[in-house]
């Protein structure tokens, strides 16, 4: 049992407690003579109980005052789940919709959807920690791995601020990767790329991520949001000239993937519908044995203070009021 | 007296203070949408941490914004973002400072120049797309915390600046105009910009070469004063300009012309307390109705019946010790 304070300097009244043993409650009466009353072991244990009930009552008013509370506690438990980044395309092309147009009330754009699916992803998945890193070109640190799922939704909201440059996807998945670097290896570890774009990978960086993805143990799901008519990842090329990493990013980022030691699943996603399937097979796939920490918020224990002072009171009230007038 | 009346009023005050529910109490609180500066001028080293040793800027800029967070009352919510060129974006939406603390201190820990997505710096324009953001994302409830250095790169011309009275009138919009604070960052003395290679790695200084020491975009307001202006050809003139563009200081007057017409507070950034004095002006406060616990109040005044109940007598009143003579005098009467 943690305790603690929330104003730990009110205990400096903890002194007042002392005052049962100098004084009492009760008026000095005279008496002719000491001896006619004489004292008997039930008197002073009565005495005695009188005193403690002083301090007791003392003592709980001032640790009532200080406020006393348990700290929050971390309980560890197993379920299922996963520790999940989310790694967001934050490039222009994210402002359009999936027709490729300027959003309107009607049709919201490719980020407000995903904004709002991940966000309730987020909310069904208890006990996940969740992590998200932005990339444009180049990549920002948005929030950590936690359970805080308010800290995750705020994260989220970061899509519905306008896109920015080009997409980088390889410096966004590093440091997606660079996440599970200091975790703990419990449950699925899993990276979600949102992106509308791809981008080509040089040999360096290829390197860098097959290295990292299979150090980590990091499953990779990529929801690529296709523009009606774009390119998507299984367009297969017209002419064998076409068929090149800079005609067709995507296809190649893909036959990249698929060349990743690691589980790997690609959705195509042009309707805010095929999304939320997407989604809901994530869902379904990422519940390994996962070993979190539920929180137990702090308890505040001022009212039980101030009911074990008011019986005390009480008790000795009624004493007060047998007091030989 | 030893009054019966003293345990009985303070019994009456506990059984108030178990009983008394959460109150709605106003109280104050903050909502703070924090935009920091992450071009390379931010990375000066004119700063001084605890020990004395140089921290940039930016360093400076973490470490405070930081140290005022944790100072805000419970309640408050901070969001974040960055700004290099023009271009402001969105980090996170603002986050309560109590709860989700431990998120808050480690994004801004990460907070890092290399997060630039491009390289120039146009504060003027970064300041009015940041207002714009807001309206976009729907923050215009929040106190808008600008750090920056004021440092204009290439150096812009004044003609093409955006206006921010009228971004900030009433009548241009339907919202209210947003309320904020710019925080100068970096020393009145001119120092050198350091230069970093594609790993991160410091590689020098810019030198008076590497950099546009003025504008050359547009058209100039009075071409009868540029040295060998022709209109087609050399709009900015035949001269070559010397200047003090790689050398950076904080510009604290262009930052005070550019918070006037925005009607935003000025501060220069110099210590974390005086950052959250800043913070904590009255203008940036919300009101806010809260339950609060007043249990407190019964509570304490029963201890203080309590406390009187237990007093010796003899502390204040000299009327018993006129009581004493007497029971001397009835010693002899026993003796005798």
């Amino acid at each position: 049992m943690n305790i603690a304070f929330a104003h730990p300097w009110v205990l400096v009244l903890l002194v007042l407690a002392l005052l049962p043993f100098i004084a009492g409650i009760f008026n000095k009466r005279l008496t002719s003579w000491n001896r006619l009353i004489p004292p008997s072991n039930t008197t002073r244990w009565i005495n005695r109980l009188i005193k403690l009930l002083g301090v007791l009552a003392f003592i709980s008013i001032v640790l009532g005052l200080a406020g006393l509370y348990q700290t929050e506690k971390t309980f560890t438990r197993t379920g299922t789940g996963a520790h999940i980044v989310f790694v967001l395309d934050r490039s222009a092309s994210m402002n359009e919709t999936f027709g490729g147009k300027v959003p309107d009330n009607a049709t919201p754009a490719k980020s407000q959807v995903a904004r709002r699916l991940l966000s309730e992803f987020v909310n069904n998945r208890p006990h996940d920690l969740f992590g998200v890193v932005g990339f444009s070109t180049q990549p920002f640190f948005i929030s950590p791995l936690t359970e805080h799922k308010s800290a995750t939704q705020a994260a989220i909201n970061s899509l519905t601020s306008p896109g920015l440059a080009f997409t980088n996807v390889a410096k966004g998945l590093g440091m997606g990767l660079s996440y599970f670097q200091d975790q703990p290896h419990t449950g699925s570890r899993v990276i979600v790329l949102v992106s509308d774009g791809a981008a080509t990978l040089d040999h360096r960086a290829q390197r860098v991520l097959r290295e990292w993805f299979e150090r980590y143990q990091v499953s990779l799901y990529w929801f690529f949001l296709r523009t009606e008519n774009g390119l998507g990842i299984t367009s297969e090329p017209e002419s064998a000239r076409d068929d090149n990493p800079r005609v067709m990013p995507e296809r190649y980022l893909d036959q990249f993937f698929r060349t990743l030691p690691i589980p790997y699943h690609a959705y195509e996603v042009d309707t805010p519908e095929s999304m939320e399937a997407a989604i809901h097979q994530l869902d379904n796939l990422e519940s390994l044995p996962l070993v979190y920490n539920e929180l137990i918020p702090r308890n505040d224990m001022t009212r039980l203070c101030f009911l074990t002072a008011l019986l005390a009171v009480l008790i000795l009230l009624g004493i007060k009021a047998l007091e030989a007038k | 007296m030893k009054s019966i009346w003293l345990l009985g009023i303070s019994a009456v005050l506990l059984i108030i203070a178990v009983l008394i529910p959460n109150l709605p109490f106003p109280s104050k609180k903050y909502d703070y949408f924090f935009m920091v500066d992450i071009t390379r001028s931010m990375n000066v080293e004119d700063y001084r941490d605890n020990n004395g040793d140089p921290i940039s800027r930016l360093e400076k800029v973490k470490a405070d914004a930081l140290a005022a967070i944790q100072q805000l009352p419970c309640g408050s919510r901070v969001g974040l973002g960055v700004f290099t060129e023009r271009m402001p974006t969105l980090l996170y939406t603002p986050m309560e400072v109590c709860s989700d603390y431990p998120e808050i201190r480690e994004s801004i820990r990460r907070i890092d120049w290399r997060m630039a997505w491009v390289a120039d710096s146009n504060i003027i324009q970064a300041f009015a797309n940041t207002l714009e953001l807001m309206r976009t994302v729907e923050l215009t409830d929040a106190t808008l915390v600008f750090f920056t250095d004021g440092q204009e790169a290439p150096p812009m011309n004044s003609r093409y600046a955006p206006d921010l009275g009228e971004l900030q009138s009433a009548e241009n919009n339907d919202q209210q105009p947003i309320s904020g604070l710019i925080v100068g960052t970096g020393d009145h003395a001119l120092s050198r910009i350091p230069k970093y290679d594609e790993d991160g790695i410091q590689i020098g200084f810019y030198t008076a070469e590497d950099v546009p020491q003025g504008t050359t975009f547009g058209l100039p307001e009075d071409p009868s004063k540029i040295e060998g202006y022709v209109p087609r050809n050399a709009p900015w003139g035949n001269q070559s300009r010397a200047g003090n563009e790689h050398l950076s200081s904080v510009k604290e007057d262009y930052l005070k012309s550019l918070a006037e017409p925005a009607k935003f507070h000025y501060h220069h950034l110099q210590t974390s307390t005086a950052l959250l004095t800043a913070l904590m002006h009255d203008d940036f406060s919300q009101r806010h109705i809260r339950k609060t616990d007043l249990s407190f109040i019964p509570a304490s005044v029963s201890l203080f019946l309590l406390f009187l109940a237990y007093l010796p007598e003899n502390i204040f009143s000299r009327k018993k010790n006129l009581l004493k003579p007497n029971i001397n005098e009835r010693i002899p009467l026993n003796s005798g």
